[in-house]
């Protein structure tokens, strides 16, 4: 019977230390889970939020060559990009003249609702009189906006 | 005693099962429903946007300006007047003026089917030079005048002809144009409603200033008659008629 009873007393520890460990461990583990789920989910929304507003900005982006012209001896060709849009853009502006002159400027600023004159250089092979000129505007968004131009 | 002994390993059990779940449940309602709520927001954020984008795109589509422009004193005038007349449902703002290269920024709103004054404006004319006039609006559209390019030559404001421009967009498709006039000016034309809409031009150079009577019928009935006043270049050298 003495035996018996010490027995159950050991009996009757164990489990409350063991308990006490596995609620412990269980703790711990969930405590870490929940952690790392918070971060995992913080860092997960925070990128879907930022992928859906970039798409948004391109989806809304607007702008359009209001209009073009050149200097006298057809050196310079300017180009006028307004933005009606509400996101700033930012703009590469390529023309292309027939005769195979190509020439192009990258990254100009257009904020919103503002009009910006873009100078194309032609110095190397100028524009003539009636030369036709097709002009391309390309947004970093990926968006385009187009215009044909008879040089004077 | 092998009862007591049975009964705290289930209660054991029962405690870590129960943390378990409190700690899903937690990261259920803390992470993961935060999360989605966060996402679904930034897909209604999205939604909305494109949407009032494409009610922008719509208007825009709708905007439908009628640009004058004419000598404002005569025409030996240094300044010219440009006019906008809208005729879509919507009122246009009009947020700059070219004058060939020379902008002239306004903020002038063209209420609909309605006429205003943008202004007169000093170009300080040389002889032989030529001036194109156009506006655009704050939703990106550009418009030119009508009255084509003014030409300052000897002194005098000039411009090739002299014209009444028919635009029928009615139901029907033969239509007869009848333009009576001064001098005995008396035009007859048929047309043919072409891509939704039919189109005369009329060339009134030859009588040139007065009042002329713009007759459109539909068979035999009469759609529209209305009293058209060339005043160039006190006025714009085209006058449109709709009907």
């Amino acid at each position: 019977m003495r035996a018996w009873g010490r027995m159950s007393d050991k009996r009757g520890v164990t489990p409350v230390i063991s308990t006490i460990i596995l609620s412990a461990v269980v703790i711990a583990v969930g405590g870490a889970v929940w952690s790392y789920s918070q971060g995992a989910a913080t860092i997960i929304a925070n990128d879907y939020v930022n992928g859906t507003m970039t798409l948004l900005n391109e989806v809304i982006e607007r702008f359009t060559v209001e209009h073009v012209n050149n200097n006298s001896d057809g050196s310079i060709l300017y180009v006028w990009i307004y933005n009606y849009g509400d996101v700033d853009i930012v703009v590469d502006v390529y023309a292309n003249a027939t005769g195979e002159a190509f020439n192009y400027t990258l990254e100009n600023e257009v904020a919103s609702n503002a009009l910006v004159e873009v100078e194309v250089s032609f110095q190397a092979t100028p524009l003539q009189q009636g030369q036709e000129v097709a002009i391309k505007a390309h947004s970093r968004r990926q968006n385009n906006a187009y215009y044909k131009y008879y040089a004077h | 005693m092998r009862t007591t002994n049975i009964m705290p390993i289930k209660e054991r059990r029962g405690v870590s099962t129960i943390m378990g779940t409190l700690i899903f449940i937690g990261i259920l309602f803390t992470s993961v429903i935060p999360m989605m709520l966060v996402m679904k927001q930034a897909d209604t954020i999205y939604e909305q946007g494109k949407l009032e984008i494409e009610r922008y795109d719509e208007e825009r589509d709708r905007e439908e300006i009628d640009l004058y422009a004419y000598p404002t004193e005569g025409e030996t005038s240094d300044n010219l007047t440009v006019k906008a007349q809208n005729r879509c449902e919507l009122a246009v703002k009009i947020v700059r003026i070219w004058i060939n290269d020379a902008i002239v920024s306004t903020d002038s709103v063209v209420q609909s089917m309605s006429e205003l004054d943008l202004g007169s404006y000093d170009v300080e004319p040389s002889d032989g030079s030529t001036y194109d006039i156009k506006v655009t609006t704050e939703r990106g559209r550009v418009f030119e005048a009508g009255s084509g390019t003014l030409s300052f030559i000897d002194g005098h404001w000039v411009v090739e002809d002299l014209m009444i421009n028919v635009l029928i967009s009615s139901s029907g498709v033969v239509f007869k144009i009848y333009v009576t006039g001064p001098s005995g000016y008396d035009e007859y034309a048929m047309v043919w409603k072409i891509g939704g809409s039919a189109f005369k031009s009329f060339d009134v150079t030859s009588p040139g200033v007065g009042t002329y009577n713009v007759i459109v019928k539909r068979g035999s009935k009469i759609i529209h008659d209305e009293n058209v006043t060339m005043s160039w270049p006190s006025g714009p050298p085209v006058i449109w008629v709709y009907s």
